[in-house]
């Protein structure tokens, strides 16, 4: 079995129980559904580092342009994107049980759904070229540039003064310590299984994707060295019998 | 192919720098036929006009003022600025273009020529914008200021998108799609600057815009050609020599 996949599942099992062990938040409207943070934060995490693995790949398929680097970004991508999605998705239910709204405006929701909507037309981009070596070189170049902006609407904006004065999110909970510990315990625990797990899909995604081209480029190759596609001369249906 | 040649009266051969040839191609193209700066000109009047038709009874605050600038500047430079890199593709040029120039020259000529488009209509929608929506001016010169390098900022920043969805397919929707995202960092600090200049937050506040936004226009000078080398040369890759090695044709990778 692969030993990752195994620390992932062990880590699974053993957070998803100790999930359901702490006791309840005092300070929440529904107190149960804190526990919605082992998910929303451990998301969001792996989602960045996707982002910077993306940009990183991008740089190299630039560079360098290995068929490896290719398959990495691509799988970078896909995997950034579920992720945000993901973040997104237990954001809203947070916002839901915590605030009364599915979507309160407040501006943290609202630079990270602009994230993942970048994800989104980054997948858009990739699937508007049909010749695969235009597709990843765009694919990679618009990668590095929305580092910058990601960067920016993760980290920056979030925590600017008079943006942070109108947020509702508690984004300085963890910073500052203010986190029980059997939370913070649960949360590094489910930040690592979550890791384990993403960057073991992730090697999965990448292998995939080399197979698919190694068995792409021997197709192409058989295709051409045994003359074995159909001949493209125009050819009668029927035999036509000479009539003496 | 550094440098283009042209004799001058005296007969002296005089050397020009690629990118200031390529910038004069683009100015000459847009001279003939200044389709360009008429119709993105136009959608930035239509816009104003709407924005004043809508606030005609009432009047915007600075922060929704600012913003609603910020966002008209922002949708014109998304008419205008891909429109330079597309229409070279579909007019089929510029596969032409590339055998003239490095990709670096043809990228800074259509950002310089793109930057100076952005200017000149930033300039028309901020004056009559402050004519007919915004409220009082109240520091003048960082209004300009920023209005100005509002424009240019954008401009760079859809050069960049331009340049990646040339090839694409849907390419003028797909544009404004990958550009929206890269410019939401400058439409926050177009507001934080410009909601300064019609008398909300500090002075401070609009300096630190104003250096972030300096900043956003700056860094696409630096990234474009460097995204522009990489996508436009399409013979250095090496796994491309690499699949040559095993005796894949040249035929064969461009058909994949």
């Amino acid at each position: 079995m692969n030993p990752r996949l195994l620390i992932a599942g062990l880590l699974g099992v053993v957070m998803t129980g100790y999930i359901y062990s702490v006791p309840d938040a005092r300070l929440f409207r529904d107190p149960a559904m804190a526990r919605i943070l082992f998910t929303h934060v451990p998301s969001a995490f792996v989602a960045s580092i996707f982002f910077v693995v993306a940009a990183w790949a991008g740089l190299q398929v630039l560079g360098k342009g290995r068929v490896l680097h290719r398959a990495r970004l691509h799988a970078a991508v896909e995997l950034g994107a579920l992720f945000a999605g993901f973040t997104m998705a237990t954001g809203i239910l947070f916002s839901r049980v915590q605030w009364g709204e599915w979507w309160h405006n407040d501006p943290r929701q609202t630079s990270f759904l602009i994230v993942l909507l970048s994800y989104l037309a980054l997948l858009g981009l990739r699937g508007a070229f049909s010749d695969p070596e235009k597709r990843d070189k765009t694919t990679a170049a618009y990668a590095v540039a929305l580092l910058l902006p990601a960067i920016f609407l993760t980290f920056i904006y979030p925590r600017l003064p008079h943006v942070a004065q109108q947020s509702f999110h508690p984004s300085t909970t963890i910073p500052k310590g203010e986190l029980d510990t059997a939370y913070q315990i649960g949360l590094w625990g489910n930040v690592t299984a979550f890791l384990v797990l993403a960057f073991f899909v992730y090697g999965l995604r990448v292998r995939q994707e080399l197979h698919s081209r190694a068995l792409e480029n021997l197709d192409d190759h058989l295709a051409d060295s045994h003359h074995d596609s159909p001949d493209s001369r125009v050819r009668r249906p029927v035999a036509v019998r000479r009539e003496d | 192919m550094g440098v283009l040649w042209s004799p001058d009266e005296s007969g002296r051969v005089a050397m020009n720098p690629p990118w200031i040839t390529a910038l004069k191609k683009e100015f000459t193209a847009e001279l003939r036929a200044k389709q360009g700066i008429t119709t993105s000109g136009l959608f930035g009047l239509m816009a104003v006009a709407a924005c004043g038709f809508a606030s005609s009874i009432e009047k915007p605050g600075p922060g929704l003022a600012a913003g609603l600038l910020s966002v008209i500047l922002l949708f014109v430079s998304t008419v205008a600025i891909p429109r330079i890199f597309i229409a070279e593709q579909e007019q089929g040029t510029f596969d032409l273009y590339r055998q003239w120039a490095s990709p670096t020259a043809i990228f800074l000529g259509k950002l310089l020529f793109a930057a100076a488009q952005m200017i000149l209509i930033s300039l028309m929608v901020g004056a009559i914008y402050v004519a007919m929506v915004a409220p009082e001016l109240k520091i003048p010169w960082l209004y300009w200021v920023g209005t100005i390098l509002f424009g240019i900022a954008a401009s760079n920043v859809l050069c960049i998108a331009g340049s990646l969805v040339m090839g694409a397919a849907n390419r003028w929707i797909l544009a404004g799609v990958i550009s929206l995202p890269l410019t939401f960092p400058l439409v926050f600090m177009g507001v934080g600057l410009l909601r300064v200049a019609f008398g909300e937050g500090t002075l401070n506040g609009g300096f630190i815009n104003l250096i972030g936004l300096l900043g956003y226009a700056i860094a696409p000078i630096g990234l474009g050609p460097f995204l522009a080398e990489s996508l436009w040369n399409e013979a250095n890759t090496e796994d491309r020599k690499g699949l040559q090695g095993q005796g894949a044709t040249e035929s064969q990778w461009e058909g994949r």
